[in-house]
């Protein structure tokens, strides 16, 4: 929370100076006549509805072509209030038609990081170009280069910030994501000059839906992943609720577990991998009865045999299934124990997979701090003194100060 | 193919009144612009080659934009004789030869063109000249009324042939496919301009922008494929725990998207009513041991309402409302006729009341929670017939499916799979 805080100021402080620095010396302000401001901002508005998802990180939008040609027909400083304001055309928009609203620093965010890769992109390339050639195709091309680098920059400095990766590891899946969206917004942007040059502001509103329908399946395609995301979240719930008292047990036992894997320095590749065996670690409950599952009291022998055939049965529901098996081995060792006295395999050390040693970590943790029928959850600071206890002997040692540290200070 | 004598008739009429037109106007055509003509319709039968599976069902060619495109540029009746060869010969070189549909497709389109360049041209409509927004509404006009006039020649085409309402099936294309053509205008506009004011070579463009579309499309059945198949083997694994239940969500699912498809829903909600049914069990999960325990045989209905509600609620964690919905009320009959307050009862939506029927179909087939016995086709449907229908059932969905048990005694008949001839997109 308090790190989310320090990064939007951060952010407000950054847009705010180069916005400042943008309309010192300059007279004559804005060049563009208000109404067609309006227009900029709504279209710009409007753009961020077509969102291109580059999960985890967030997403993309089209709105960056509308503030660059803005910025080449009419100068830096309508680029910039474009740019600055266009999420706010968002929340408007947004609100007009009863959208839920997103939160306010997220804006201020969205706008400042915008602004402040426009700024950055204007100075580095008016160094290359010179300024005859303002509004020129050459000016607007080196201007979008730029700009767009500086922008894949900061979504990664931001990024590496919030999520708590190092900004080395993030910047290969990250630009494996990123990059070819900031390539076709390169090759469509002679198309929109061509546009705007021929027939003025209206060139760009047009141009802009022409983008908006050559987009349209990445929209379908992200639109999907996130269906499909939330079919698994749903399934192991639909699990998880055999008791009542674990619901959304492995939605939470996920979100732990990415960021225990990204700490001790997962490749993003391996982090998808851990997140979804996370979220299926307790499929194989589908094949133990409510009941045993259920049972405040101390299972018998049978019902305990019973119980741990749950890791079996989970690996071998999803084998064969794309996407899903690539996470099998994750969800078969999530009970072997660190000093290998573990099930079903015995494993020890460094021979259970990462994955496992995460979710078995994780899946504790939760189990621990969650309130039962027959006892209350333990706070945080027990629950981590008696994973403490336990590590090097049911738990690998480095996956629970690991999770010290997310934890943070308080607990 | 049996040979009707309504499309036959049909058929034959529109393509000669596509040929009288030709005739009549013949002196108007631009044939000093050939080579103009002859580069559409070459353009036209690539994209036409280029057909890509629409990810709402049916097939997506890229041509729709070329058509507009010609619309925009030449007049009428020249635009008639351009995308009625390009478009008859596209269609035909992919496939196999089918007489009467090349002549049919090629006839139908090129009137479909000729009445949207009229309107195109009559709201003064001037590709050449004029300013860019005295260009927007007759450019839009004339893209819808080609819309309209195609969804009618296609619509009234396959009423006749599947017994389906013309009215219904017209108003479901032009619904169906107005959104994606209206969002082709501007481009179209776009490259018409470019075309006719800067360089001829602007139309290449289109063909630019069709690999990467095309990617992305292929991208995303491939990914709709697997996510499919991975939902439908959970859906399998979780009825594992259920006894005697295996198949029968899929089962459900098929039957209830056949009745949507039946009733003329939009792709779309066909596919959601598919996908909630093929979850509508999933609260049963958590309830293993109580769905099989003494109590649950003597009084089910507890466990029904408690299922439906903690299904509806695990459903909605996927942010679908439509699909919550359809969960909560797909036992609203078998609630409702025990219930004290009918007035008390919230309408549920027309995909609910198809899976509540198919739900209902299904487990009394099977003899599934919570009836007991399996029960043949004959007595559903004579109880359908006579006292559920109306009562308890939609009348509508209840005579889509006892007009699909009728048709399917007469000829084997795969559920939801139908031949569809290609709306244009």
């Amino acid at each position: 929370m308090r790190r989310e805080l320090t990064i939007q100021i951060f952010y407000l402080i950054a847009a705010g100076l180069a916005i400042g620095a943008a309309f010192v010396g300059q007279p004559s302000l804005i060049a563009l006549r208000p109404h067609w401001l309006v227009v900029l901002l709504l279209l710009a508005g409007l753009a961020f509805w077509f969102e291109i998802p580059i999960e985890p990180y967030g997403s993309l939008n089209l709105s960056p072509v509308v503030v660059l040609v803005t910025t080449s027909g009419y100068g830096l400083s309508s680029g910039l209030l474009v740019a600055a304001l266009a999420p706010m055309t968002r929340l408007l928009i947004r609100r007009l038609i009863g959208s839920p609203p997103i939160a306010i620093g997220r804006i201020l965010v969205t706008g400042g990081e915008a602004a402040l890769a426009l700024w950055i992109g204007f100075r580095m390339s008016s160094l290359v170009v010179s300024t005859e050639s303002q509004g020129q195709l050459v000016s607007l091309m080196s201007l979008s280069g730029v700009t767009l680098a500086a922008t894949f920059m900061l979504i990664a400095i931001r990024v590496a910030l919030e999520e708590s990766i190092s900004f080395r590891r993030l910047l290969r899946p990250l630009a494996r994501r990123v990059i070819p969206h900031f390539l076709a917004m390169m090759a469509a942007m002679p198309i929109v000059w061509l546009t705007y040059a021929l027939l003025g502001p209206l060139g760009i509103v047009l141009s802009m839906v022409v983008m908006v329908e050559t987009y349209y399946p990445w929209k379908l395609l992200g639109e999907q992943r996130d269906l499909f995301l939330k079919s698994l979240q749903m399934f192991s719930n639909a699990v998880d609720v055999k008791d009542p008292y674990t619901a959304h047990h492995s939605k939470r036992v996920a979100q732990y577990a990415v960021r225990l894997a990204r700490l001790l320095g997962a490749p993003e590749d391996e982090v998808n991998r851990i997140r979804i065996g996370a979220l299926m670690h307790d499929i194989g409950k589908i094949a133990v009865p409510g009941n045993i599952i259920r049972k405040p009291a101390k299972l018998t022998d049978d019902e305990m045999a019973l119980m741990k055939r749950h890791v079996g049965a989970g690996a071998s529901l999803i084998e064969g299934l794309e996407i899903l098996e690539d996470s099998r081995d994750i969800i078969q060792s999530h009970h072997e124990n660190y000093d290998g006295t573990g099930y079903p395999a015995k494993l020890a050390g460094a021979e259970i997979p990462l994955g496992s040693r995460i979710v078995f970590v994780a899946d504790a943790y939760d189990a621990l701090t969650t309130d039962r029928p027959y006892r209350k959850g333990k706070t945080r600071s027990e629950a981590v003194a008696i994973l403490t206890a336990n590590a090097g002997s049911q738990f690998d040692p480095s996956v629970v100060e690991a999770l010290k540290t997310i934890l943070g200070k308080d607990y | 193919m049996r040979p009707l004598n309504t499309p036959f008739f049909y058929i034959s009429a529109i393509v000669a009144a596509a040929a009288a037109l030709v005739a009549v106007l013949f002196s108007d055509i631009s044939w000093d612009n050939f080579p103009q003509m002859a580069l559409f319709i070459v353009l036209i039968v690539v994209a036409s080659f280029l057909i890509i599976q629409d990810p709402s069902g049916g097939v997506v060619s890229s041509t729709g934009t070329l058509f507009y495109v010609v619309l925009y540029v030449f007049n009428p009746i020249t635009a008639l004789v351009i995308v009625a060869l390009g478009y008859s010969i596209g269609n035909t070189l992919p496939r196999s030869w089918v007489t009467w549909r090349t002549f049919f497709n090629g006839a139908q389109m090129g009137l479909s063109v000729f009445l949207g360049g009229l309107a195109y041209g009559k709201l003064g409509g001037n590709t050449a000249a004029g300013t860019i927004a005295s260009q927007l509404i007759p450019a839009f006009a004339g893209a819808l009324i080609h819309q309209v006039a195609n969804n009618f020649f296609i619509a009234f085409l396959i009423s006749k042939l599947r017994n389906l309402r013309f009215f219904r099936t017209w108003m479901n294309f032009i619904r169906e496919l107005l959104w994606s053509n209206l969002l082709s205008v501007p481009t179209a506009i776009l490259i018409a301009i470019l075309y006719v004011r800067v360089h001829h070579a602007f139309v290449l463009m289109f063909l630019l922008s069709l690999p990467f579309q095309r990617w992305a499309l292929r991208l995303y059945l491939e990914k709709r494929n697997t996510y499919a198949r991975i939902v439908e083997h959970l859906v399998r694994a979780g009825e594992m725990s259920l006894p005697g239940s295996g198949g029968h969500a899929q089962r459900v699912a098929n039957l209830a998207s056949a009745i949507g498809r039946r009733l003329g829903l939009a792709e779309r909600d066909v596919e959601a009513v598919g996908y909630a049914a093929l979850l509508h069990d999933i609260g049963m999960i958590g309830m293993d041991d109580q769905i099989i325990s003494k109590e649950a045989e003597s009084d089910p209905k507890p466990l029904v309402e408690a299922h439906v509600r903690l299904g509806a609620e695990i459903v909605g964690d996927l942010g679908r409302t439509d699909l919550a919905e359809m969960v909560l009320h797909h036992h609203a009959p078998y609630i409702r006729d025990r219930a004290s307050k009918p007035e008390a009862w919230v309408q549920p939506s027309i995909g609910a009341r198809i899976l509540a029927l198919s739900e209902e179909v299904d487990s009394r087939l099977h003899g599934l929670f919570p009836y007991q016995d399996p029960a043949p086709l004959e007595s559903i449907r004579r109880r359908l017939e006579e006292g559920l229908r109306g009562s308890d059932f939609d009348p509508q969905v209840v005579d889509a499916f006892l007009t699909m048990v009728r048709e399917r005694e007469h000829a084997p008949f795969e559920l939801g799979d139908a031949e569809v001839i290609p709306a244009e997109g």
